[in-house]
């Protein structure tokens, strides 16, 4: 695959046409080799945009790099969920990895917790994918990139970025560095609260409601960016109905990039621009408008209790 | 495009396959027990688990709330229940299996006619439904009227509920209610299809026609938040308008409207502290082990965005008596619900 083939595969995703199964196979193993290179902790510098969850929502997606720009004019660090509950989870992830195998780097794909075997059979990106092409296969080619993507960033050095948040059995970077993360999430240990954990109002840790990783205050927080010698957090996993939230006195920030999550829960998105300095600015955004979602009238509405 | 009259009646009766269709899901996937819903439903759809553990949660705390009912009202004889915009709801069929309707009581359920006829239909077809209409009755007479059926205990009616004087006519010369016995009528999603002057009607009605009145209302709330904004636009797309919403937006104009209309006795609570507070512990545990939620802030929004309302008026009674049918009535909810009114 060459790169006005890239291209050529590039152009037809964002015009929401579904290359071909033998199309997906090929994109796959191009960019396995590129995903298993990368570490744990990836490298990235400033200025770069920060993306929280997308969750298979394309034409937002699309919408967002209006707002943020076209790669690679912009540097992306995108946090996971790129799959699941929205209707377009092949779209989105497809446009992603083509987009990594052209610019490798200049966008960042970190793994979140829907980037899994397990989750995407109960939330949608299993169903879609053997609606849309009529086997598992494809299904099958995309958890197996699941498990070579990355696990974290860090922003010169200083702004450590994950899909969910932190773990008691995690102290430094190095011990993200030591975590073998080639397979399935696992339901507990380090690897599994990276993915699933969320910042809390708490002493401690505690468990997570989810049913899985931790929820970890704030002494948690300053402890872990004491010992790394950084500046702040940033991390997606929640929904936040303005887009952003900011905690512990800018020590963690939740970014949310799914507008109207779910076509249901009417909340805006934004992404978060890192300068060259580290300064945040957040971008915030809607869902794209109905001219610019020719899934329309197609797809049923969100079930409500009736 | 506003839809025909009658284009936004069909859409209202579709919210009662929609519903059913939940409960059957819910219910196969083993969050409770109705050994009937089956018989209603044939289909092959999914729904979410927060779809799922909410029609649970709804479904039991209806059910707690009105065998609550049943119990503080047994020393009174007769006790009538009236679901409005029944649907295929199983409620009389669960609680005659449990046999917690006696054979003086009266259970009545209204629908639009084409909906009563296909649930006679149903009821017909099934003698798992059909010999509970009449188990430990004097008679064995199961009549076919007004778009449904008729027996002791029991009447399933076709009407539309907009038109009061046929509803009044119905409850009080075909269904023979009195006016003094322990009466309770259960709204579910019903309401507030309504124009509002007509709902209200509704609600004023019973107060002023029953002497011993509870209500129970489910519904939807707060239209004018971004996730409520939302939430209407979604549904509003099925074809109808929520039509009683905005002019009771919130807990406290839910509230207040059932105290203007006559009801002394009235509490209200969003669907989440029912499901955090008020539902069993052990049940919850169980069903938690169900299906993987992880979404837990659109579940805590979509449910904050439904309540539940009770309340009771029985001016015939003593204070004290009331007070004592109230408190055994109402949840006790222990945290303040405060927050969730303003």
């Amino acid at each position: 695959m060459g790169i006005s083939d890239l291209d050529a595969l590039i152009e037809k995703l964002k015009n929401s046409a579904l290359p071909s199964e033998e199309e997906i196979k090929i994109l796959c193993g191009k960019v396995r080799e590129i995903l298993v290179e990368e570490s744990n902790v990836q490298v990235v510098y400033a200025p770069v945009v920060v993306v929280g969850d997308v969750h298979g929502q394309f034409y937002d997606l699309l919408e967002l790099f209006k707002v943020g720009g076209e790669p690679p004019w912009t540097n992306y660090i995108f946090l996971g969920d790129f799959v699941d509950r929205g209707y377009n989870s092949v779209e989105t992830l497809l446009l992603l990895l083509a987009l990594k195998i052209r610019f490798p780097d200049r966008i960042a794909l970190i793994r979140g917790n829907h980037e899994s075997r397990q989750v995407t059979q109960v939330y949608g990106f299993y169903e879609e994918c053997v609606r849309k092409f009529g086997s598992a296969t494809v299904w099958r080619l995309c958890t197996e990139i699941f498990d070579c993507m990355s696990l974290s960033a860090v922003v010169e050095q200083r702004v450590f970025c994950v899909h969910g948040g932190l773990s008691p059995g995690i102290e430094s970077l190095e011990d993200v560095e030591a975590i073998d993360r080639k397979q399935e999430v696992p339901h507990e240990g380090p690897m599994c609260d990276l993915l699933w954990s969320d910042p809390e109002e708490v002493e401690g840790w505690t468990l997570s409601p989810r049913g899985a990783g931790y929820l970890f205050g704030e002494e948690a927080v300053q402890h872990f960016l004491r010992v790394n010698h950084l500046d702040f957090i940033a991390r997606a996993h929640q929904l936040v109905m303005e887009g952003y939230k900011q905690m512990f006195q800018g020590r963690i920030v939740t970014v949310w990039s799914a507008p109207n999550y779910c076509y249901r829960c009417g909340n805006v998105a934004s992404i978060m621009e890192l300068d060259e300095h580290l300064e945040r600015n957040f971008k915030v955004f809607e869902a794209a408008p109905e001219s610019n979602r020719p899934e329309k009238g197609r797809v049923k509405a969100p079930d409500y209790f009736l | 495009m506003k839809n025909s009259p009658l284009e936004q009646q069909r859409a209202i009766q579709q919210t009662n396959d929609d519903a059913a269709i939940s409960k059957y899901c819910a219910v196969s996937k083993g969050y409770y027990s109705d050994p009937f819903i089956s018989l209603f439903v044939n289909t092959k759809e999914k729904r979410q688990p927060l779809i799922n553990r909410g029609t649970y949660a709804r479904v039991r705390a209806v059910q707690m709330l009105v065998e609550r009912f049943l119990q503080s009202t047994k020393p009174y004889g007769k006790r009538q229940i009236i679901n409005l915009g029944a649907g295929f709801d199983t409620l009389f069929f669960r609680l005659r299996e449990k046999d917690v309707i006696c054979k003086e009581d009266m259970f009545v359920e209204l629908d639009f006619p084409q909906v009563t006829r296909m649930k006679r239909r149903i009821v017909r077809q099934h003698s798992a439904l059909y010999s509970l209409l009449t188990k430990n009755t004097d008679t064995n007479s199961v009549q076919e009227v007004q778009d449904g059926l008729s027996c002791d205990i029991y009447k399933l009616i076709g009407v539309d509920l907009k038109q009061i004087e046929s509803l009044s006519y119905l409850l009080e010369h075909i269904c023979q209610l009195s006016a003094d016995s322990p009466t309770l009528v259960i709204s579910e999603c019903v309401l507030t299809y309504i124009e509002p002057q007509n709902a209200d009607r509704i609600i004023q009605y019973f107060s002023n026609s029953f002497s011993f009145i509870s209500f129970i209302l489910f519904e939807l709330t707060f239209p004018t938040d971004p996730f409520g904004r939302q939430m209407v636009k979604n549904i509003e797309q099925r074809g109808f308008s929520l039509s009683s919403l905005s002019l009771y937006p919130s807990l406290q104009a839910q509230k207040e409207r059932f105290t203007q209309f006559g009801y002394s006795k009235v509490d209200i609570k969003s669907m989440y502290t029912i499901y955090e507070d008020v539902l069993e512990v052990e049940e919850k545990r169980r069903i938690e082990r169900l299906e993987l939620l992880d979404e837990l802030e659109e579940w805590r929004l979509l449910l904050q965005h439904y309540f539940l309302l009770y309340c009771l008026k029985a001016n015939a009674l003593q204070e004290s008596e009331e007070d004592k049918i109230w408190n055994s009535f109402c949840f006790i909810s222990k945290s303040c619900e405060e927050e969730y009114l303003s």
